[in-house]
């Protein structure tokens, strides 16, 4: 099988970009995280920035939370 | 989604092309046209490209000035109002025919680009519509799958960052570019806030002697306890550094640095002179108040003073029951007149003494109206006087005696803040005015009602009164304006002040330890707050470092497709060269330069190649054909349907032209791309017939010698003689060849049956009648309308029936005719030509 006939057959080029990025990155990381949140927008036709603001902003109130629930053990 | 193929392409008044349309109608993967120089052959390339993007890159490119292509577009020699439009008839996905038109609405203009309308079905349309088609363009500047010389070495032309963009875009890796964009704009959402505590902190953590106790606050994990002990830590110190003792509780302790704090900025300045106070509310005495004043005057115009006085005796007088009761004139109690206490006198008495009484009534209360007026005018001046900075109320030599004065409060502003001083004055001698308006008129006011009351007998009329008090009303609603303005002004200047002083008196920071010790609350939100946003940042940037480094990762794996497809066609073009291309790479360490590579080896071979820029080391005929195979490597990767290549060989290029009309062709050809071919060397244009007889090739010439008329599109393929020499060249046992056969064999039993009736028309009188008249119609329909002009044997009509049985397209779906029966077929074809085929005639076609 000729090497361009083979690229085509095993799939490579179906790829699309987000995929092999999302290959590429460290699971359960912002990264990934945020890339699925942009995916999703994205499939959903809506605004990806938006989702990712709101990822961040998730991320941040849970950090909030976790420093909250640690004073509330304290108190 | 496979790329669409072209039917058709029509062209009327573009560039070369005249007003009489010219049609280009493709039944077949591959077409070539040839033409001798400036016959219109790189029109017809740009037709191709006008009718997808609307636009001819080649002003972009080759343009050193716009002004070059104005009206370029349309045909010079075109009557006015001509229409100039490129129409073709796509197949696309769909399976169904679609009609693509763009009309040139304006040509280019000195500065402007060309306008067009797009139509798809007769419907306006659009580039996302054509997309739907499966016409998908690619970025700019290469948008249309057409190879032009100028378009061919555009990327050895360009400036790094240009050709970094254009396989970029060719890459499609846009998307990744676009999502790192959207990540790294989360980092501004995260800037840090202005946070007052925070704020307040970092002028604390300044102070010498309290600012150890507060380090790592920022750092450590935020807890109410700690927050408030390091606060409590830093005013202890504070306040043992000045040499008193520290009480216990964190309120106590403010309280005794705020004492400190007040102390240390008296000896230096008095700043309590400054801060200025609200004007306290005020009501202006109510309406009642005037309304009763009035009445008493009226009330009081009634009762003459002589019954006013004489009031207590008139009152005595009716208590006696005789002389309330008199039925008859009495003898005057009072004076003992006789008989002069008459019935009807002792009732004008009573009726007086009503009257009287009445007034009595007015008159309290309009003592009390007077009280509440002096009373509002009174507290009216006593707001005004408390209101504003202490400083204008200050006794000023005492002022003076406290350290303020205006030479001091310029030496703690500097020559920096000059100018807030000058606007300070002004602000303050504004509300000095405003001020002393409304004093003037709330004491007059206040005066005036005192004496009223004093003397109400006296008081003829409430009018000046009451304007008074208006008057000090309206100036207190200016004073209260004056005073918001002043102490905008005032805010500034303090601002300044305080610090100068805190900073005179070693006292900077305090005051903003003190305010976070008496609400340590909110130091544990913000700083909760911040450590949260900073703990978020920090995993953004490692995130933005995670994604570059993936992106990366793919960006190489896709230019490591890409070159194996440009370096396929590279192969196709010069095999076994020791110089070959190796490979399209991002330099390394670098996000804009991209490196075409080429491999040197001194061994056929091509082993132990060294690597060197391709731009560096390349003859002109070897970029030629790195741009040629970069471009198709697009045209593949992209999926196009087609591609237009207009000259893709040198010349003078003997060698890599016949590999690109074998191996590059078929290639092409077997990936289901359909190849339009535009070329001048005649040579190329009857190789590529006889190479590629088996794809039914497609032979066209194109004719501009007539400027008037403009180019002209002939289909040589379509003459009889043409389809009889390939159907005579194909031979061979492959079932592909034996269809192809027969179909050519039919084509031209076709094209002999419909010269013969146009003969037979002509003849009849019918001069008019032409080929084209029979477009679309078959031998079924030809074949028994042209038996009966076979006169000169009995047997001809039935030769003709045999090649139409022979030659049947539906009757090989499944299998194919013999090679035998396909050889006699032809033989019958060539001698019914011999025998009854009319000389060509002029308009034939």
């Amino acid at each position: 099988m000729a090497g361009d006939d083979k690229q085509i057959a095993d799939g490579e080029s179906e790829r699309t970009n987000l995929d092999r990025l999302d290959h590429h990155l460290k699971e359960g990381g912002l990264a990934k995280n945020l890339l699925t949140a942009y995916r999703e927008a994205i499939g959903k036709d809506a605004d990806p920035s938006a989702s990712l603001r709101k990822a961040i902003s998730n991320r941040l109130a849970e950090l909030k939370g976790q420093d909250a629930r640690g004073q509330d053990q304290q108190d | 989604m496979p790329g669409a193929k072209i039917n058709k392409i029509e062209i009327q008044g573009f560039r070369a092309f005249g007003r009489e349309p010219q049609t280009l109608a493709f039944d077949s993967g591959l077409a070539v046209v040839w033409g001798p120089n400036s016959q219109g052959k790189t029109s017809l390339a740009e037709a191709f490209e006008f009718l997808l993007t609307g636009t001819i890159v080649r002003r972009q490119l080759l343009a050193s000035t716009q002004d070059e292509f104005a009206d370029s577009l349309g045909n010079v020699h075109l009557p006015p109002g001509t229409p100039v439009f490129v129409r073709a008839e796509v197949h696309v996905v769909d399976g169904r025919p679609h009609t693509i038109k763009r009309t040139l609405v304006t040509d280019f203009g000195k500065r402007e680009d060309c306008k067009s309308l797009l139509e798809i079905d007769s419907s306006s349309a659009s580039e996302a519509d054509l997309a739907k088609l499966g016409l998908v363009l690619s970025q700019p500047p290469l948008r249309a799958p057409i190879l032009a010389q100028h378009s061919l070495g555009y990327l050895f032309s360009v400036g790094p960052l240009d050709r970094a963009t254009y396989f970029k875009a060719l890459l499609e890796v846009t998307d990744l570019d676009s999502f790192r964009a959207a990540v790294a704009e989360l980092e501004r959402d995260l800037a840090p806030v202005e946070s007052p505590p925070l704020a307040k902190l970092g002028k604390a953590e300044a102070i010498p002697v309290a600012g150890a106790a507060l380090a790592g606050l920022r750092t450590s994990v935020v807890d109410t306890r700690n927050v408030e002990d390091a606060i409590a830590a830093g005013l202890r110190s504070l306040i043992e550094s000045a040499g008193r003792s520290a009480p216990d509780g964190l309120s106590e302790l403010a309280n005794a640095a705020e004492s400190l704090l007040g102390e240390a900025r008296a000896r230096t300045f008095p700043l309590r002179l400054l801060g200025s106070r609200q004007l306290a509310s005020w009501e202006s005495p109510p309406k009642a108040c005037w309304e009763e004043l009035a009445e008493y005057l009226t009330e009081r115009a009634k009762v003459d003073e002589e019954v006013h006085r004489l009031a207590e005796f008139f009152a005595a007088a009716l208590r006696i029951p005789d002389v309330a009761e008199a039925s008859r004139s009495l003898d005057c109690p009072l004076c003992g007149a006789k008989q002069s206490l008459t019935p009807e006198r002792v009732a004008f008495i009573r009726e007086r003494l009503s009257s009287n009484e009445e007034f009595a009534r007015v008159d309290a209360a309009a003592k009390r109206a007077l009280e509440q007026v002096e009373r509002a005018a009174a507290l009216l001046s006593a707001s005004t006087k408390s209101a504003g900075p202490e400083l204008l109320a200050a006794d000023r030599a005492a002022s003076r005696r406290a350290g303020f004065t205006l030479l001091r409060v310029q030496q703690l502003l500097g020559e920096e803040h000059a100018g807030l001083l000058t606007s300070w004055i002004s602000a303050l001698r504004a509300l000095a005015r405003a001020r002393r308006v409304v004093l003037r008129a709330s004491v007059r006011a206040s005066r005036e009602a005192g004496s009223a009351r004093a003397a109400l007998a006296n008081l003829a009329s409430i009018d000046s009164l009451n304007e008074l008090v208006a008057k000090a009303g309206s100036a207190r609603a200016q004073l209260e304006t004056t005073i918001d303005s002043y102490a905008a002004v005032e805010a500034r200047l303090l601002a300044v002040l305080r610090a100068a002083v805190d900073s005179g008196s070693k006292t900077s920071g305090w005051s903003e330890l003190i305010d976070l010790a008496r609400e340590p609350a909110s130091l544990v939100r913000a700083l909760a707050e911040d450590q949260a946003r900073q703990a978020v940042v920090g995993e953004l940037q490692k995130a933005l470092r995670e994604i570059d480094r993936a992106s990366e990762k793919v960006l190489r794996e896709k230019f490591a497709e890409l070159s194996a497809g440009v370096v396929e066609w590279w192969n196709l073009l010069r095999p076994d060269e020791p110089t070959f291309f190796e490979g399209v790479k991002p330099r390394p360490g670098t996000r804009r330069t991209i490196d075409l590579k080429a491999a040197m080896s001194a061994r056929d071979d091509r082993t132990d190649p060294h690597q060197r820029e391709a731009v560096a080391v390349f003859s002109q005929s070897q970029l030629h054909c790195l741009g040629l195979s970069m471009f198709l490597a697009r045209a593949v990767r992209e999926g196009c349907g087609f591609v237009v290549l207009d000259e893709p060989v040198l010349a003078s290029d003997d060698d890599y032209r016949a590999y690109f009309e074998s191996s590059v062709l078929d290639r092409l050809m077997k990936r289901s791309v359909q190849v339009v071919l535009i070329t001048q060397d005649q040579r190329m244009w009857k190789n590529v017939e006889h190479r590629h007889l088996h794809h039914n090739a497609e032979l066209f010439r194109i004719d501009g010698s007539d400027p008037a008329r403009g180019a002209v599109m002939i289909k040589t393929s379509d003459d009889l003689a043409a389809m009889l020499a390939r159907a005579e060249l194909l031979r061979g046992g492959d079932p592909e060849i034996i269809k192809q056969k027969a179909a050519l064999i039919r084509a031209a039993a076709e094209r002999f049956s419909k010269e013969l009736l146009v003969e037979a028309d002509r003849r009849g009188g019918r001069a008019e009648s032409a080929v084209g008249d029979f477009d679309g119609k078959d031998l079924s329909y030809l074949e028994p309308r042209v038996s009966p002009l076979f006169t000169l044997r009995p047997d001809h009509s039935g030769k003709l029936q045999a090649i139409a049985r022979e030659t049947n397209p539906g009757a090989h779906d499944d299998s194919v005719p013999s090679q035998g029966s396909l050889k006699v077929a032809l033989g019958d074809l060539k001698q019914l030509v011999r025998e009854y085929r009319p000389k060509p005639r002029r308009g034939a076609t």
